[in-house]
């Protein structure tokens, strides 16, 4: 049996190393911002705090009571933002929800984001662009999805 | 991990079978085998025949020689029974997926694929069922490392390349209803540059006599999904394929697989393949009939378009020995 189970034992050893090594990498999809991951603190981090190298506007630019009426009324930065988006609603757009745990679709967050037809004035960041990327949307999607934990 | 160690550490899994824990016995004689069958010029397994000298053993003085007094002794050769033709597994492969059986040592077989791009559905005779639409082609060369191992190299026209190998792991015989072979193979799209999917799992058959042979086939393929596993539910699929290869005529098969998605990734429909094979010389010819376009172990995994698109193709094999 020795010569199989030495088989077996490297078909497995093949097996873990080959399953750690071969996965798309996150970095490509997340583009301008390639430490983005499906957590809110680094969405916090890369998204609302950074301008990336796109050029696209930090959320907090606007979205701070820092010397200036925040924008809409939401306030994101750090250590406040979670509170402000997660199970609350918009005050422009009734029965609109900016994070619904688990449903990303019915996120206000991402319609605005996205620029949908059903949203109360204009696509985020404000302006012409850019915007957030495909491969930064589906990022945050995925936060939503798994449940829009503050991790 | 740089893309360095992420190749490297892609390929072990393909190399962890070519460098088996021991060398395999020849198989014993195939179970309902008719001795004696000599089937377009090709040796037949023969139940009956004597053992095999020992590699190397030169003529026996004592043994009388050739009536040719005059021509020296020639050298015996080890009669390996992998060379002969199993009539119930005649070839490597069933369409995509593997049969267990083994590539004789130091000998090498080729294998050419073919996948019409368009349809049959949206096709007909004016462009000979999706012929004129261009094809998915794959060639595939195969090596027998050593008595029961085998490696391979299969790369198709959208920049694939699969590096896989197989090792016989039990052969069937009275007392072993099945035959099982150890199998591992990675993919790399972009000429093995990118998006790495590794295969392992097993090659179960079980012969009935010379006319057919059953398949099943438990594999775990990983990284099937396109997205990163930061994204997604699934990132791998394990399926369990199983096939049948019958013999209708003396060299004439129909062959018919499917990979059913046990878990994991599972996007399309299951990759089902059917079609007929003539048997001539060291040549196979297989016309057949999927529902999808994959020929590689990943594509197998994630099936077909959803809707009921059917392929035409072919595969050629042939064996240098």
């Amino acid at each position: 049996m020795r010569p199989i189970r030495l088989s077996l034992v490297a078909l497995g050893l093949a097996a873990t190393l080959a399953g750690a090594a071969c996965d798309e990498k996150l970095s490509d999809v997340a583009g301008p911002t390639p430490n983005l991951v499906p957590t809110f603190s680094s969405i916090q981090q890369e998204i609302f705090n950074t301008t990336d190298s796109s050029g696209r506007l930090a959320c907090i630019g606007c979205h701070t009571d820092n010397g200036r009426t925040p924008a809409g009324g939401l306030v994101l930065l750090d250590g406040r933002s979670y509170q402000a988006l997660v199970g609350q609603a918009s005050r422009f757009k009734a029965g609109a929800i900016f994070v619904v745990p688990g449903d990303p679709n019915a996120s206000y967050l991402i319609h605005k984001l996205e620029g949908a037809a059903d949203i109360a004035g204009s696509r985020m960041p404000r302006g012409t662009g850019p915007f957030l990327t495909s491969g930064q949307m589906q990022i945050i999607r995925r936060w939503i999805e798994l449940g829009a934990k503050n991790d | 991990m740089t893309r360095i160690r992420t190749r490297i550490a892609c390929v072990l899994i393909a190399l962890a079978f070519a460098i088996p824990a021991r060398a395999a016995d020849p198989p014993p004689s195939q179970a309902g085998q008719s001795p004696g069958v000599a089937d377009n010029g090709e040796r037949a397994k023969d139940a009956k025949k004597e053992p095999p000298a020992p590699a190397g053993t030169p003529a026996d003085a004592s043994t009388p020689g050739p009536p040719d007094a005059g021509a020296p002794a020639a050298a015996v050769q080890a009669d390996d029974p992998d060379l002969d033709v199993n009539l119930a597994q005649p070839d490597f492969m069933l369409s995509a997926l593997p049969t267990t059986l083994r590539v004789p040592r130091n000998r090498l077989t080729f294998r050419l694929t073919h996948r019409f791009n368009s349809p049959l559905e949206d096709s007909g005779i004016g462009d000979l069922w999706g012929m004129d639409s261009g094809a998915l082609i794959g060639f595939e060369f195969r090596y027998g490392v050593v008595p029961g191992g085998q490696v391979g190299f299969y790369r198709t026209s959208d920049s694939t390349i699969q590096l896989f190998s197989q090792y016989d792991v039990f052969t069937q015989s009275a007392r072993m209803p099945v035959g099982i072979a150890a199998f591992g193979s990675i993919e790399g799209t972009d000429n093995f540059t990118d998006t790495y999917s590794p295969t392992i799992g097993a090659v179960i058959s079980r012969e009935i006599g010379t006319r057919a042979a059953i398949y099943a086939h438990p594999f775990w393929v990983n990284n099937t999904n396109p997205e990163p596993s930061d994204l997604v539910d699934d990132n791998s699929t394990t399926i369990i394929g199983f096939g049948l290869r019958l013999r209708v005529l003396s060299a004439t098969y129909f062959v018919v697989e499917a990979a059913p998605r046990a878990s994991g990734y599972a996007p399309g429909t299951t990759h089902v393949s059917f079609g007929i094979e003539q048997r001539a010389g060291g040549h196979l010819f297989q016309l057949t009939f999927a529902n999808n376009q994959g020929t590689t172990l990943a594509n197998v995994a994630r099936g077909g378009p959803s809707g009921n698109n059917w392929y035409l193709g072919f595969n050629l094999a042939r064996k240098f020995f």
